[in-house]
C-alpha cells in the first residue's frame, strides 16, 4: 500500500497510508493538486497541527478507515449526540484542550466524522446545563452586566410565552 | 540562471522556510484550552447539535460571544418542535408511554427534539399553551425556511389552529416532515365538539397544501372524545390520503382519532387511497375495538364498487400495534391482499397496554426461522415469552399467500394467554 510522510508543525514525520490521510480533504487536494501518489521523499507539512494531535488524528482516522462517507444532507438539521460510537467515546476521553485541539484539526485537515463527533462530544456536556453550569464547565468568563443579562432575557422572552 | 545565484535563491528560500515554520510552531505551541479559543466556525459546529430550546434559551446567556453566535445557529436550524400545553414535559412523557410507535418513531429520528431544559427544576415553567400572534410573528421571523415541524397540541382551540395554519402557510414550500400530535389529556371545558371537528378540518385543510411534504405523522389521540369524533376521523383522514397533491409523501404514520373508524376506512375502503401517494412505509395504530368493529361489519365481503381493495404495492413496510387477538387471520388476509409489496413487517401486540418501550427496542430472540414457500426468510420475535398461535397463523397466512416479497417479520409481544 502507497505510503506518505507528513510531518507535524513541530516536525515529527508520520508515515501514513495514502488512502487514510486522503480520508482528509485537505491532504486530498493537496496530493491531487501536486500529483503525488506515494511517498517520493518530500514531507508534506500539516502546519497547523502538533504531532501529539496529529498522532491521534491518523489513530481515528485508521480505525475509521472503512466508514462509509458521511451524508452531508442533513447539515441545517438539528442533529443527535447520543450516537457516539463506543470507540470514539473512548477515543475522544481526553482533556478539554486536546478535545478542542482536535477539533481545530479536524477543521483545517477537514475531516468530516472527526469534526461531527468532537463536536457532539463537546454539546454533551453543554446539554442539559445551565449557563452558570456551562462557563463553570468550560471555565468561560460571564463578561454579561446584570443589565445585559436581562436584556437578553428579555429578547428571548417569546420563547417562553406564558 | 547562474549557479552561485540559483544557490543564493535556494538558501534564501530555506532560510524563509524555516521562519514561516518556526512562526508557526511558537503560534501553535501556545495550545489550546478553552472553548472559547476556537474559532466561530468551530463554536457554531458545536452549537447545531444543541436542541432547538437551549439554543434559544441558554446558550446566549453564557457569553456576549456565545450571544453573538447565538443568532446565526439559529437561523441556520430548519427543524422546530413546537409544544403547546401545560406542562411540555408531562406531555411528551404521556405521549411516550401511550405510544410505543411514537416512542420508536422518535428514537429512530431524533432524540435531540427533546427539550432537556425542561427536565430542570428552574425551567419547568417553560410553557407554549398559548400560541399567540406575536409568537407565529416571532417563530417566523427567526426561522423563515422551516422544512421539519413536530407540534404538539393539548387543546384545539380556534386561536391555536390559525397560529399554527399561518406557520404551515408560510412554510409550506419548504416543509419536507410534518408530524402533529393533539392529545386531549384535559379535556376542554370550552370545545364543542363541532368546534373540534371544525379545527380538525381547518389543520387537515391546511395540510393539504403541503406540497413538499415526505414524511407525514398525524396522531390524534382521544380517549376523551372517542365516540364523538367517530365521524371526524373517518372524514378527515379520508381527505388525507385523498389528497392529489401530496405525491411526494414517502412515509405516512397515521394513528387514529378513532380506530374503529379508521380501521374500516383503512381495511374496507382502501380504495379511498390517492393511488398517486408513492407512499413506502405505513404505520398503522389498531385496536381491540377495531378488530371488533370489522367483524360486525364484513365490508371486505361486499361487492360494492366502492369497497373494492386498491393494492398498495408500493408500500413496503408496515409497522403494526394490535391489541387483540380476534381474527387475526383474517386481518392478516387482508393485510396481504392490500400491501403485496410488503418486505418488513413489525408487529407491535399491545395488550392490555403493558408494553414497555425498552422492551420494543431489545433485540429479542428468534423462536422460529422457516422458509416461505418463495424461498424468503420469515423470522418471528417475541420476549422469549409464549407466541400466540393466532398470531403466528396471521404471520404465516401473509407471508405465503400474498406478500411474496416480505422478507422480515419483527413480533413483540408483550403478554400472551
Amino acid at each position: 500500500m502507497p505510503i506518505i510522510k507528513l510531518l507535524s508543525s513541530d516536525e515529527e514525520p508520520f508515515e501514513v497510508d495514502v488512502d487514510i490521510a486522503r480520508m482528509s480533504i485537505t491532504l486530498r487536494t493537496m496530493l491531487d493538486d501536486l500529483g503525488i501518489e506515494e511517498d517520493d521523499g518530500e514531507p508534506i507539512p500539516v502546519q497547523n497541527v502538533n504531532s501529539s494531535i496529529l498522532r491521534k488524528v491518523i489513530q481515528w482516522c485508521t480505525y475509521h478507515k472503512n466508514d462509509p462517507p458521511t451524508p452531508d444532507d442533513d447539515e441545517q438539521r438539528e442533529k443527535r449526540t447520543d450516537d457516539i460510537p463506543s470507540w470514539d467515546a473512548d477515543f475522544l476521553k481526553v482533556d478539554q484542550g486536546t478535545l478542542f485541539e482536535i477539533i481545530l484539526a479536524a477543521n483545517y485537515l477537514d475531516i468530516k466524522g472527526l469534526l461531527d463527533v468532537t463536536c457532539k462530544t463537546v454539546a454533551n456536556m453543554i446539554r442539559g446545563k445551565t449557563p452558570e453550569e456551562i462557563r463553570k464547565t468550560f471555565n468561560i468568563k460571564n463578561d454579561f452586566t446584570p443589565q445585559e443579562e436581562e436584556q437578553i432575557r428579555r429578547e428571548n422572552e417569546w420563547c417562553e410565552e406564558k | 540562471m547562474s549557479s552561485p545565484a540559483r544557490v543564493r535563491m535556494l538558501v534564501k528560500f530555506h532560510l524563509i522556510r524555516q521562519l514561516i515554520r518556526s512562526l508557526l510552531r511558537s503560534r501553535h505551541s501556545s495550545s489550546i484550552t478553552n472553548i472559547n479559543d476556537l474559532p466561530d466556525e468551530c463554536i457554531l459546529l458545536i452549537l447545531s447539535h444543541l436542541p432547538l430550546i437551549e439554543l434559544l434559551l441558554t446558550v446566549p446567556l453564557v457569553c456576549s460571544r456565545w450571544a453573538t453566535l447565538q443568532p446565526s445557529a439559529v437561523r441556520s436550524r430548519r427543524s422546530m418542535l413546537l409544544m403547546l400545553g401545560r406542562n411540555p414535559l408531562e406531555l411528551y412523557t404521556w405521549s411516550r408511554f401511550m405510544s410505543p410507535f411514537l416512542d420508536h418513531f422518535i428514537s429512530s429520528s431524533d432524540t435531540s427534539r427533546i427539550p432537556l431544559p425542561l427536565y430542570r427544576d428552574e425551567c419547568n415553567e417553560l410553557n407554549f399553551h398559548h400560541l399567540s400572534s406575536k409568537l407565529t410573528k416571532q417563530i417566523l421571523d427567526n426561522f423563515p425556511r422551516i422544512d421539519h415541524f413536530e407540534l404538539v397540541i393539548r387543546h384545539l382551540d380556534s386561536n391555536i389552529i390559525e397560529q399554527i395554519v399561518k406557520l404551515l402557510e408560510i412554510w409550506s414550500n419548504s416543509l419536507i416532515h410534518f408530524k402533529v400530535w393533539t392529545h386531549f389529556v384535559e379535556r376542554s371545558k370550552f370545545l364543542e365538539h363541532d368546534q373540534i371537528s371544525f379545527n380538525i378540518s381547518r389543520l387537515l385543510d391546511t395540510l393539504i397544501q403541503l406540497k413538499h411534504v415526505q414524511h407525514l405523522t398525524l396522531h390524534f389521540d382521544n380517549f376523551v372524545f372517542s365516540e364523538q369524533l367517530d365521524n371526524v376521523g373517518t372524514k378527515n383522514y379520508s381527505k388525507i390520503l385523498k389528497l392529489k397533491s401530496l405525491k411526494h409523501v414517502t412515509e405516512f404514520y397515521f394513528h387514529s382519532l378513532d380506530h374503529v373508524r379508521i380501521l374500516r376506512f383503512s381495511l374496507g375502503r382502501y380504495a379511498e387511497f390517492n393511488a398517486n401517494l408513492k407512499l413506502n412505509l405505513i404505520h398503522l395504530s389498531l385496536t381491540i375495538q377495531s378488530l371488533d368493529f370489522y367483524e360486525s361489519n364484513p365490508i371486505y365481503e361486499s361487492t360494492d364498487h366502492q369497497s373494492h381493495i386498491n393494492p398498495l404495492s408500493a408500500v413496503k413496510a408496515l409497522d403494526l400495534t394490535i391489541q387483540t387477538e380476534y381474527h387475526s387471520q383474517l386481518y392478516a388476509l387482508k393485510l396481504g391482499q392490500t400491501f403485496p409489496g410488503l418486505q418488513s413487517m413489525h408487529i407491535y401486540d399491545q395488550r392490555w397496554r403493558c408494553l414497555n418501550c425498552s422492551q420494543i427496542d431489545s433485540t429479542s430472540k428468534p423462536i422460529n426461522n422457516r422458509q416461505s414457500n418463495n424461498g424468503r426468510t420469515l423470522t418471528a420475535n417475541n420476549n422469549g415469552s409464549i407466541l400466540n398461535i393466532c398470531t403466528r397463523k396471521l404471520i404465516e397466512k401473509t407471508v405465503i399467500d400474498y406478500c411474496v416479497d416480505l422478507c422480515k417479520v419483527s413480533l413483540s409481544m408483550e403478554y400472551s394467554h
